[in-house]
């Protein structure tokens, strides 16, 4: 008997596919771009404005206090008189900052990891994958309280504490994506060639395992932004007078009924990056690859 | 199999007790000195040291914290000098209230909204089905927050701008004085929730069995609802798990912007007070129950996935 | 005699194909008759099966119409085609595997599928599900009806599907390559618990396959299809002895085995069946 494989079912299965991909692939190119648009926006506001007067931010009495956005003041003004746009601006460059060095930390070492585990005995393997169950045990934030209450709040305290927390899922990802690569014959190949294995592991394992850690990076950035301003918010981020938009709206929070514009003002302005970036994070997951689904948040 | 898992919790119990109870000995200064203040003698110093049992190796402080800790007692506070277990046995309630309502908000919102997006997979209803998502994901709780006072307790006076109101003085105030809380906090979970669910079901609908179970003259009710949900359930309790950790997060920052007294906003004062025996009952607390959310969610992961189970049957 | 089936002009174009799946098929189908339709990869004899039982994928142009004891049963709504599902019109498939759902057990798919369609009590179905799975022969059939479709080897679990195809009585059953993804060793014996049911029921089947062996074993009338037409269509021994389209000649002449078509099928002696059925039950988990 012949054993030949059906492929009609095959067909109707990528016809069904191709027909999806289509549609989800126009949808997701435009979450990309919506979501570029709007990080660009807060990128070029933190870039620009603080070019245009320096000061503008921490300038106690520049303007009359509480003052709704106007001509003068675009984005209003604060309890003490300080233009809001510029006070955003600052804002913006040190949450960006932050967040993309917390990314970038937890590329580094959770790719390091992953990599590790994916390429050594299995004992190491075992032995990094429960540190990382014990980091992963600690919610994300309060993980980062614990770090911050070690080493005192600031900027580079921060980006150590979310990059910690970050760790745990690059290195999963990571480790995932190279158990895999492995397992693939060019390996063995290379591997019966009498390559060595640090040659290996960096010039094939390594680059294939960090695509799918790129694209989690941009929802990476949303999350360490939404960190940043939750731990600003409570008083154990940021410390004043450095703005961020977090302590923008705890201290405004006292003002909010005789000008809500003062939380509305920061509130907005987080949620205008935190989408921008998980727009993109999302348009990018479904583009290059739609089965894969989120794994962090 | 159910043995390994629990086995396996052990460990990251005590891996996790161990960083808890280091934050208190890593911290910069010390704690003796903080208590009595700048104008403590020497002696006195050693005395509070002695009586804290500070003097002693660091494993045998780290044993007999642990073992209070298992007796239910947590020390006592370097400022009010209360039992740490009274605080925390006032104020826990309010948090689980808070978190739980969340969690039950967003299961009962996020999983027919995303059954809805995968039934009417392409539709109008599926695409604000993924809009809604997407903006329940990326706003945070705080702003979501901020912006509900701004309407809903400011401009239409519906609820309270913050406070809580205990149950006892009265069902109708309490939950009103939690209703933008929880809303805010369940905001995360029901985002990634709505998004599993609808592409758990889209793959489930789309599978074999299912169109075997069309071809033998199910009706699609019955398949959506009792068989393909199913199957569907597996991939969202493992979602679940994952997304308590930023619930319980979550409560540290809604609280404080609420101002609820629960454990969320002790772990900020104790923080900002650096009162650090409080902050680390706070957070062991909170770890704990992490732990065991994702260890129930394990546990129904295998009960649900069949090919988990102890092979038997057969 | 009135035809159990009839289909006429059948086109299928799948949503976002150039060319049609299937074009013009007609052919029709007698009480009792069991029609080989018989292709390659591409032919478009799956596409055939799914358009008759109303699986096609939305969006999918179906044009021409089939009959099915005179009641059209093409481009009809779900709510039309339900009672006749699972009934009168059933299917075996040919991955059993994925068809049956790996969270519920085996047993419990079976008395679903009975008391959906006939009016019995839990226990009555499960015994009459007990007595089906001894029926298609699965041993210890009250044990198997707890387990699952992965504790089961290929050959059991298209046997646990034929009982579900089965259990109705129904009068049409699309078979779409119901041995294909099985073992040789457990294939003639699958075959030949179809005969046998198939036989003793009285009910029509069409044979999708892509094997003219299994053709000659089961079917009374074939149709020869490629590229989405029929190419030939008749009596098994005359297409088999005198086939007038080139493409059944070649078809023929690649089948290794069916060099002579005319000598009977190589039987599988008692022993061997023995052998092949306690492989297909303990192969697997």
């Amino acid at each position: 008997m012949t054993l030949e494989v059906d492929t009609s079912q095959v067909k109707v299965a990528a016809v069904e596919r191709s027909r999806v991909s289509l549609r989800s692939t126009l949808a997701s190119r435009v979450e990309v771009i919506v979501g570029g648009v709007l990080v660009l926006v807060a990128v070029l506001i933190a870039i620009i404005i603080p070019m245009i007067d320096p000061a503008a931010s921490t300038a106690v009495g520049a303007a009359p206090s509480l003052v709704p956005p106007g001509l003068l003041n675009l984005l209003g003004t604060d309890q003490l008189g300080r233009d809001q746009l510029a006070r955003v601006a600052v804002g913006y460059g040190i949450s960006l900052t932050i967040a993309v060095g917390a990314v970038l930390l937890s590329v580094v070492v959770g790719g390091l990891l992953g990599l590790l585990a994916a390429t050594a005995t299995s004992a190491i393997d075992g032995l990094i994958m429960r540190i990382l169950d014990v980091v992963m045990a600690f919610p994300a934030l309060l993980l980062a309280i614990v770090v911050v209450a070690l080493f005192g709040a600031g900027t580079e305290v921060l980006m150590l504490a979310i990059g910690i927390t970050f760790v745990p899922i690059v290195a999963r990802v990571t480790r995932a994506a190279a158990l895999e690569t492995t397992r693939q014959p060019y390996i063995e190949a290379a591997m019966a060639r009498g390559a060595r294995r640090g040659r290996v592991i960096f010039r094939h394992i390594a680059p294939n395992s960090l695509g799918p850690v790129v694209v989690q990076a941009s929802i990476l950035i949303a999350i360490a932004i939404m960190l940043e301003a939750s731990l600003s918010f409570v008083g154990l981020g940021v410390q004043p007078p450095t703005p961020s938009l977090g302590l923008m709206l705890s201290t405004g929070r006292d003002f909010m009924v005789s000008d809500p514009w003062i939380v509305a003002v920061p509130a907005i302005a987080i949620l205008e990056i935190v989408l921008g970036f998980t727009l993109i994070g999302d348009g990018l997951q479904t583009w290059l690859d739609p089965k894969k689904r989120a794994i962090a948040r | 199999m159910i043995l390994r898992r629990l086995a396996l919790t052990v460990p990251i119990l005590l891996g996790t007790s161990t960083i808890v109870f280091l934050i208190l000995r890593l911290v910069p200064g010390d704690p003796a000195a903080s208590i009595l203040g700048s104008n403590a003698t020497e002696e006195a110093i050693i005395r509070v040291r002695a009586e804290l049992g500070l003097d002693q190796p660091l494993w045998q402080q780290f044993v007999s914290w642990l073992g209070g800790v298992l007796r239910g007692d947590f020390g006592r506070d370097y400022i009010t000098n209360q039992a740490i277990t009274e605080e925390l046995a006032a104020r826990l309630p309010i948090t689980i209230e808070l978190a739980g309502i969340a969690f039950l908000l967003a299961l009962a919102t996020a999983i027919p909204l995303g059954v809805v997006g995968a039934v009417r997979n392409g539709g109008w209803a599926d695409r604000v089905v993924r809009a809604v998502a997407v903006l329940s994901i990326a706003v945070p709780d705080f702003v979501f927050g901020i912006l509900g006072i701004l309407s809903f307790a400011l401009a239409l006076s519906l609820v309270p701008s913050s406070g809580y109101t205990p149950i006892e003085d009265g069902l109708l105030e309490n939950l009103r004085s939690l209703a933008i809380p929880a809303i805010a906090l369940s905001l995360g979970l029901g985002g990634v929730l709505a998004r599993v669910t609808r592409s758990a079901m889209l793959d489930v609908l789309g599978s074999d069995y299912v169109r075997f179970a069309k071809a033998s003259g199910f009706g699609t009710g019955a398949i959506v609802f009792r068989y393909a949900l199913r199957n569907a359930s597996i991939p969202i309790v493992t979602v679940i798990g994952l997304q308590v950790g930023y619930i319980l997060g979550g409560t540290v920052v809604v609280e404080q912007l609420f101002s609820l007294p629960g454990l969320g906003q002790l772990i900020v004062e104790a923080m900002l007070a650096r009162n650090y025996p409080v902050l680390q009952a706070c957070i062991l607390v909170f770890v704990v129950a992490f732990i065991f959310a994702n260890l129930i969610t394990d546990l129904l992961y295998a009960v649900l996935n069949p090919r988990l189970r102890k092979v038997g049957a057969a | 005699m009135t035809d159990l089936l009839k289909v006429q002009a059948l086109s299928v174009r799948y949503a976002g194909a150039l060319r049609p799946s299937i074009a013009d098929v007609s052919f029709s189908l007698a009480a009792g008759e069991v029609v080989g339709v018989v292709g390659e990869s591409g032919s478009g004899k799956t596409t055939l099966g799914l358009a008759l039982l109303g699986l096609l994928p939305q969006g999918t142009k179906v044009h021409g119409s089939a009959l099915f004891e005179r009641a059209e049963i093409l481009g009809v709504s779900e709510r039309e085609l339900r009672p006749l599902r699972g009934t009168l019109l059933s299917t075996i498939v040919q991955n059993p595997a994925t068809a049956l759902n790996p969270s519920f057990s085996v047993g419990s798919q079976i008395v679903a599928l009975l008391r959906r369609h006939r009016t019995l009590s839990k226990s009555g179905a499960r015994s009459l599900a007990i007595e089906w799975l001894d029926r298609v022969g699965i041993s210890e059939p009250e044990k198997r009806m707890g387990s699952y479709s992965h504790q089961l080897s290929g050959g059991m679990n298209q046997r646990v599907v034929i009982a579900m195809a089965l259990a109705l009585s129904p009068r049409l059953v699309i078979a779409d390559e119901p041995t294909s993804a099985l073992d040789v060793t457990v294939q003639a014996a699958i075959l030949r618990l179809i005969t046998e049911l198939i036989d003793d029921s009285g009910s029509s089947m069409v044979l999708i396959t892509h094997d003219l062996g299994v053709v000659a074993q089961m079917c009374s009338r074939v149709i020869v299809m490629k590229d989405g037409a029929v190419v030939e269509a008749g009596e098994v021994d005359q297409i088999f002895h005198a086939p007038r389209s080139d493409y059944t000649q070649h078809l023929l002449a690649s089948q290794p085995s069916h060099s002579a078509p005319a000598k009977p099928m190589p039987t599988v002696s008692a022993s061997e069946a023995a052998v092949a059925k306690s492989t297909e039950e303990h192969g697997h988990g």
